[in-house]
């Protein structure tokens, strides 16, 4: 079993706007923002560490889950927050909830997206 | 945008004269928004009379927060000592060096508010950016178990250096090395503490801490 899955996970509910264009970004694209954003504030080893992996996203409704340890949370959600680009449009991150299950993640994700962005 | 990123509470800058003039239309704003709105006034200056100069012309506005943004350790001390003052500012890397113990002693004797900006960690890269990581965090270790006294500020200049309260936490306790539950607090409690300050201030019936007149 490798060693990232011996550790607890988390899950991070995140939605994201471009006032600059309408273009659509692929989760390959959003992934790898975060992932440099993430190698230039902490370096190689603790992005590393982090198991940093985008488990959701959706384009149309411009939301993502990504999925790291519990351990490196709070520098994943700082390396969101650092983001301040994907393919040189300029985008503005707001992290909504984390959780220790993809299940409770999705749930929360219907209820917030029901309830504030329709 | 304040909104979207999970604000509930925000210190919008005026001058006092729009603030005396434009009463309807700040009521016209706030109903238009979940997001509660208490206003501020920025003193620029490094020179005391100016200084003085611009107290007594804003003095007058209680339900007004006055904040000093200066590079001058003179004036910061003086304006620690002066109960008008309610928070001393620190945006930048050059106003951050003016900061020194003696100044952040007296603050937490009088219990006002420093206020630190992140706003040139999201605008520079590379060097700059560690120079002013490396400024921060000694400011922090100085006041350290002394985080009650800080508050966040924003001070963006472009909607898109706009980050919201979860993600400074996240760079408050990841990369500062500050524990969570104060970090938290910076976003939080103290701001909670400065609104009331100014609260008790435009009340009638408080006298000091601890002290209200309570009428039958």
């Amino acid at each position: 079993m490798k060693q990232h899955h011996l550790e607890r996970q988390r899950y991070i509910l995140f939605e994201y706007i471009s006032l600059d264009s309408t273009e659509y970004f692929n989760e390959k694209e959003m992934t790898r923002a975060i992932w440099s954003s993430m190698v230039k504030l902490f370096g190689d080893y603790p992005s590393y560490k982090s198991g940093l992996w985008m488990v959701e996203f959706n384009s149309d409704l411009k939301w993502g889950i990504i999925r790291c340890t519990n351990k490196t949370k709070e520098m994943v959600i700082s390396a969101i927050a650092f983001t301040n680009e994907v393919k040189s449009n300029r985008i503005i991150f707001h992290t909504i909830r984390t959780s220790g299950t993809i299940r409770v993640a999705l749930r929360i994700q219907k209820e917030y997206f029901q309830n504030y962005r329709t | 945008m304040y909104e979207f990123v999970g604000f509930q509470n925000l210190f919008m800058e005026i001058s006092p004269q729009e603030f005396k003039k434009n009463v309807e239309l700040i009521q016209k704003i706030q109903n238009q928004t979940k997001i509660k709105l208490f206003y501020r006034v920025t003193v620029h200056t490094n020179d005391v009379n100016e200084f003085n100069c611009a107290l007594n012309k804003i003095s007058n506005y209680k339900a007004l927060i006055i904040v000093l943004q200066s590079t001058n350790k003179d004036l910061l001390t003086f304006a620690a000592k002066n109960s008008r003052i309610d928070v001393l500012s620190f945006s930048s890397v050059e106003e951050i060096k003016s900061l020194t113990p003696g100044i952040i002693s007296l603050i937490k004797q009088s219990k006002k508010y420093i206020e630190i900006s992140l706003i040139d960690l999201f605008m520079q890269k590379t060097f700059e950016r560690s120079r002013s990581f490396r400024e921060i965090y000694k400011i922090l270790r100085l006041a350290n178990n002394k985080e009650h006294i800080f508050i966040y500020a924003g001070l963006e200049s472009s909607i898109y250096y706009i980050k919201g309260p979860r993600e400074i936490i996240s760079i408050l306790n990841s990369i500062f090395e500050i524990p969570l539950s104060k970090a938290k607090s910076i976003l939080s409690t103290n701001p909670s503490g400065l609104i009331e300050n100014i609260q008790n201030r435009t009340d009638v019936n408080f006298l000091e801490d601890g002290v209200r007149i309570v009428k039958e």
